[in-house]
């Protein structure tokens, strides 16, 4: 039977779970920020995985996962940190396509290793688009299911699949012996995404105020261990260490900010910006994350340490330039994959 | 204003790998402000292939694009035209957006302290308030929150010790010489001396918010009859 539109309902919304794509583009001027999944490379490999575009709405999940219950036969797809998802009762692996049977409920459980997770449901996700996104901004309360977290009872629409997607369900639901769930035996490499270390490094540009360093901070930046504390959300993570010095005193006016800056608090402490970062602040930033090391960051947890290493702006680019073919490349991998007879 | 300084700007820096961050001068001046309104016209008219937007602050722009379309070094010459272009453009018309607000009472609960703490009555406050032309220097902070300059120092109050855990959007505040409007509700601790039934944010109108970096804004008192008509007309 062919079934058009998945209703997803909302079992547990977990610690903080909310609808994210890949965010709003083009609006800091009016003070919105981008948003979207924090770790975005994660959300891509699991829309592609389900025969979507990488760019689909997604549910994103928070160190303790959502239980979803789906009202038709899904294709769907888990990534991000190492979470144990189980689908009625049974475990089942992340970062593969996955056939769900009508009434099976996904259940998302706590994070071994990293924070974020990403569900992905092979279809368009029923959600209007505001100011070119899905996103949830739960800021500034919009976007996603009214601007909030998802909670128990809320539902979602999603469909159609694409015809790619349905053929490879149904022969994955045939190959199904039994049970509601069934996976191929091939998985995305994981290598590929993701560093279970417990020691990050990640690889920075250097920001605008950089030179009113203090000369001992900048030889400080690279040589130290920064600890994780609990204060880390969508917004930006908040960095314990030595103290970075600045040899400017006076306060400089609001700037525009970008996503990854390290800003340089009063304290001397670090702070870096994720996704759902303001889009001016009044910090002195001293660097940048480059973009291929944000799907890192998104994954720390307080408590863990990272450390930071300089990079060139070319080299930066050429391993951002480098990650999208990678990303090209699955897709067309998974296309085939996903057309093959059983 | 030391030449020395003056000459050494705009300045470029390469900002992340999506943005590049033109300096043209430091701080807060009304100048600098019209240069940054004037580049970023001539910036938007010019539609450069990779440029996604340009992000005004008090003494700086983000020019945000993307690297696959465009090359940094390709975009900060063009760039680089383009400031050279529009200092010898014409000034960019300024648009005027009149903000009806209700002060004192319900609507502004701090109204009675910003008098006593300026030795004027309520009425002088408002006069005063409503009195200048204030610029949007930029929007930040929150979606659709405007930095305005032009408040006359005379009613300069210090922020609130401990701020509200939560203040109604389209509250009108007073934090130190500065003065604002909070599109949403949020924690805050400016002193509140009345409230718009504007919706400075709205994310299924186009343009999303009221206002936009180099608009200004004249703050008009109204009755809280008419406040109440107006928050009916709007919701």
């Amino acid at each position: 039977m062919w079934c058009y539109i998945v209703k997803l309902t909302i079992r547990s919304g977990g610690l903080l779970s909310s609808i994210q794509d890949l965010g709003r583009s083009g609006w800091q001027h009016f003070g919105i920020g981008p948003g979207g999944a924090i770790d975005a490379r994660a959300l891509q490999v699991a829309n592609l995985l389900v025969g979507n575009e990488a760019g689909e709405a997604g549910i994103e999940m928070t160190v303790r996962g959502a239980e979803v219950n789906c009202d038709e036969d899904a294709l769907v797809a888990v990534c991000g940190g190492e979470f144990s998802v189980r689908v009625d009762g049974q475990p089942v692996p992340m970062w593969r396509p996955l056939w769900v049977a009508r009434g099976a409920t996904i259940h998302v459980g706590y994070a071994q290793q990293g924070s974020r997770a990403y569900l992905a449901v092979s279809g368009t996700w029923r959600i209007p688009l505001l100011l070119g996104s899905k996103s949830t901004n739960l800021y500034a309360g919009f976007g996603g299911l009214s601007g909030y977290a998802l909670r128990a009872g809320d539902e979602v629409e999603i469909g159609p699949k694409t015809l790619l997607a349905e053929r490879f369900a149904r022969n994955l639901a045939r190959s199904a012996s039994a049970g509601n769930v069934t996976w191929p035996s091939w998985q995305v490499s994981r290598a590929m995404y993701g560093k279970s270390v417990s020691e990050r490094v990640i690889r920075v540009l250097p920001g605008p105020d950089s030179p009113f360093m203090t000369s001992e901070a900048r030889q400080r930046l690279y040589n130290q261990v920064y600890l994780v504390t609990p204060a880390a959300n969508r917004m930006g993570i908040q960095l314990q260490s030595a103290p970075i010095d600045m040899v400017e005193s006076t306060e400089p006016v609001s700037k525009p900010v970008v996503t990854g800056a390290l800003q340089r608090l009063h304290s001397g402490q670090l702070t870096v910006l994720l996704a759902d970062r303001q889009t001016t602040g009044g910090y002195p930033v001293i660097g940048v994350v480059a973009a291929i090391d944000l799907a890192q960051l998104a994954q720390v947890r307080p408590g863990e340490t990272l450390r930071f290493v300089p990079i060139t702006h070319e080299r930066s680019l050429a391993l951002r330039a480098q990650s999208q073919r990678a990303l090209r490349q699955l897709q067309v991998a998974l296309w085939k994959r996903l057309e093959e007879r059983r | 204003m030391g030449q020395v300084v003056e000459a050494s700007y705009p300045r470029f820096t390469v900002f992340g790998d999506e943005a590049i961050l033109v300096r043209f001068g430091h701080g807060i001046d009304l100048r600098i402000h019209r240069q940054i309104q004037q580049f970023c016209t001539e910036l938007a008219q010019r539609a450069i292939p990779g440029v996604i937007e340009c992000v005004p602050a008090y003494d700086c722009a983000s020019v945000v694009f993307n690297p696959d379309a465009v090359r940094a070094s390709a975009l900060v010459s063009k760039l680089e035209a383009i400031v050279r272009a529009s200092a010898e453009s014409t000034v960019t018309p300024v648009r005027v957006v009149e903000i009806p607000v209700c002060y004192g009472g319900d609507q502004g609960p701090d109204l009675p302290y910003v008098a006593n703490c300026t030795g004027m009555s309520q009425a002088d406050v408002i006069a005063i308030h409503t009195a200048p032309d204030y610029t949007v220097y930029m929007i930040g902070f929150a979606p659709g929150f405007p930095y305005l300059g032009g408040m006359d120092t005379s009613i300069a109050v210090p922020r609130k010790a401990t701020p509200r855990p939560t203040i109604p959007a389209g509250s009108v505040g007073i934090a130190g010489v500065q003065t604002g409007v909070y599109p949403l509700a949020t924690p805050g601790g400016w002193q509140l001396i009345g409230r718009t039934p504007l919706r400075l944010f709205d994310p299924v109108s186009n343009p999303p918010t009221l206002l936009a970096a180099g608009d200004v804004v004249r703050f008009r008192a109204i009755s809280e009859e008419e406040y109440n008509e107006l928050c009916g007309a709007t919701s």
